[in-house]
């Protein structure tokens, strides 16, 4: 059951063109000239109940600003969208009841006081019973394990368990849409792991709708079997990303190391050469040859070690964008 | 109603452990207000040495309409200034985000999220001044004109949070508009003196198109029975009518918001 529709969502940003020096800034004073940025052209996509999707895109090409459409934060200029059959940006509380915004860079624990001052903000913010509140929030400290931090100012704690404490009050009313934008930046990776962790588990034992934005590849790989990717505003793919993989990865990598050197011109016959040292090289291979090139391989040079590696996500990614920039 | 008070008892319980922390910042203000306190007094004092009576205000009405007029803002500092003067900044830098996602007033939450309990020491130090006052002078000629003072002192911190609202609101539309508030804000200390020694058009001009009489002026002028009771009538039209403009504006102001990238 679809659970977010949009259609044909557009928002523009206006601003003003301030130049550098002293003079400009004088001139500014009487004539400003006014420009306007699409940041998101014509999205029309639909999640269903229990999916877990990601937004991908570089910097500054709308995947925030679809999200902060989507919990009602901003007001679009075209389209329309309904999230739970609400309009977000009518801000029913109905609707804010149901579902819950984490962004990575903003807190919304108080930076003075233990988290658990803000869940107990948040329980009456959101009307949470006392005995749901209770039963949720055990559930979510055991599962985040960040029992033996609640009462330690905000402050006070690392990025990491911060993060959890964020998830932790955003969960609290137990939404049925979660908004993550960037969940894991700054963080080392063991805490990027724990929370992908928590996350995978959380959406599948609560069946919540995920909608998750990040610049980490691993994010997505890891949590998402569908992905929404959006560029200059535009959405490019929507789908599964092993479909998107299959679509876009027509290679493999080979990786050797050699008993004794081996020659640039002995290794071009099996494949392009993405790196190569005197013992060491990397070879790009098409796929449907990969098997018969290192069976090859292993019979003509003196291999001391291979691996066949799929080219990663984060390439094929960078790819799709790169060829959409040129188009 | 009720989950509003569930949630100003939590903000205030919060208010008290986050100050417990400064109370050396605390003292300090309250030393500096007494200091500051003392100096505006002695300047009234040596004023009327010279003469008895400005305009119909002799130097008791003169000591207790300033009086008010402090109290009142070290009230409104203790429940809203701070986080008044805080909202150019969470619109700007697009704190604002979280406020609009929660099923809560976003303006209740915006005014009421720091409690500052440093006024604490300077609004008793105030009390206790302004009963010394009334005592001595016999100020107020009956309880119920005490009971319409209070009444016009109460509309005249909604007016300064109204005033408030409008002017930081303004933030959608410029990036720092804290020019204008600290310009609002001196304009507005004039409130603390007599306003009708003014040539009558300025003083006309204090509660029609300049609107700083209304915190405070009015209140003690028809509590000390020096203004028309009519004022009681038109305070409260005003404070309802710009409450209602101010909460209006916010909402057009909000179309604007185009929060921060990430």
């Amino acid at each position: 059951m679809s659970i977010i529709e949009v259609q044909h969502l557009s928002k523009t940003y206006e601003y003003y063109r301030k130049q550098a020096g002293l003079l400009n800034s004088v001139k500014s004073l009487f004539h400003r000239e006014k420009l306007f940025t699409e940041a998101v052209k014509d999205i029309s996509i639909s999640i269903n109940e229990g999916e877990l999707v990601g937004f991908l895109g570089p910097n500054g090409a709308g995947k925030t600003t679809t999200l902060k459409m989507l919990s009602g934060i901003l007001y679009p200029t075209k389209g329309t969208a309904t999230v739970l059959g609400h309009t977000p940006w009518k801000r029913e509380p109905t609707f804010q009841k149901q579902f819950a915004l984490v962004m990575g860079q903003k807190n919304q624990l108080w930076w003075d006081l233990p988290a658990m001052e803000s869940f107990l903000l948040n329980k009456e913010i959101y009307e949470v019973p006392d005995a749901d509140f209770t039963k949720t929030l055990d559930e979510l400290t055991e599962l985040l394990d960040i029992k033996h931090i609640l009462d330690i100012q905000v402050r006070k704690l690392s990025l990491g368990e911060r993060m959890k404490c964020e998830l932790a009050a955003a969960l609290l009313h137990s939404p049925k849409v979660l908004f993550l934008d960037e969940p894991t930046i700054g963080l080392d990776v063991v805490s990027q792991n724990n929370i992908r962790e928590f996350l995978k588990k959380y959406n599948r034992e609560k069946k919540i709708t995920i909608i998750l934005t990040s610049h980490y590849m691993d994010d997505v790989a890891a949590l998402c079997e569908r992905v929404v990717i959006i560029n200059f505003g535009q959405l490019i793919y929507d789908g599964s990303l092993r479909a998107l993989l299959d679509k876009h990865v027509d290679h493999k990598i080979i990786e050797m190391t050699f008993t004794e050197p081996v020659t640039k011109t002995k290794l071009q016959k099996f494949g392009r050469i993405k790196e190569w040292a005197e013992q060491r090289a990397i070879l790009e291979v098409p796929k449907i040859e990969v098997k018969t090139v290192a069976t090859d391989i292993l019979r003509e040079l003196p291999v001391d070690d291979i691996l066949i590696n799929e080219i990663s996500v984060d390439d094929v990614i960078r790819n799709i964008f790169s060829a959409h920039r040129k188009r | 109603m009720k989950k509003y008070f569930k949630i100003y008892s939590l903000l205030l319980k919060n208010a008290f452990s986050r100050d417990a922390h400064y109370r050396a910042d605390t003292i300090m203000h309250w030393a500096t207000h007494v200091i500051w306190l003392g100096m505006l007094y002695i300047l009234v004092d040596v004023l009327f040495r010279h003469t008895n009576v400005v305009a119909g205000w002799d130097k008791a009405s003169v000591f207790f309409l300033m009086n008010i007029f402090i109290l009142s803002q070290q009230i409104f500092l203790f429940f809203f200034r701070d986080n008044l003067w805080q909202i150019p900044n969470t619109i700007t830098d697009g704190r604002l985000d979280q406020y609009l996602v929660t099923p809560a007033n976003t303006i209740f939450l915006l005014v009421s999220k720091q409690i500052s309990l440093r006024a604490t020491g300077r609004i008793l130090t105030q009390m206790i001044l302004l009963i010394w006052l009334v005592v001595h002078y016999n100020l107020i000629p009956s309880i119920m004109s005490g009971i319409i003072l209070f009444f016009l002192v109460i509309l005249g911190i909604i007016v300064q949070l109204a005033h408030g609202m409008i002017l930081n609101t303004l933030s959608f539309w410029f990036l720092r508009i804290d020019n204008i508030h600290e310009a609002w804000f001196w304009f507005a200390q004039a409130g603390k003196y007599p306003l009708t020694v003014l040539p009558k058009t300025l003083w006309v001009a204090t509660y029609t198109i300049l609107p700083i009489a209304y915190q405070n002026f009015i209140p003690v002028g028809v509590g000390l029975g020096k203004l028309d009771l009519s004022f009681i009538g038109v305070s409260l039209l005003y404070t309802i009518g710009l409450s209602l403009l101010a909460i209006q504006f916010w909402h057009l102001g909000l179309r604007r918001y185009a929060s921060a990238s990430s």
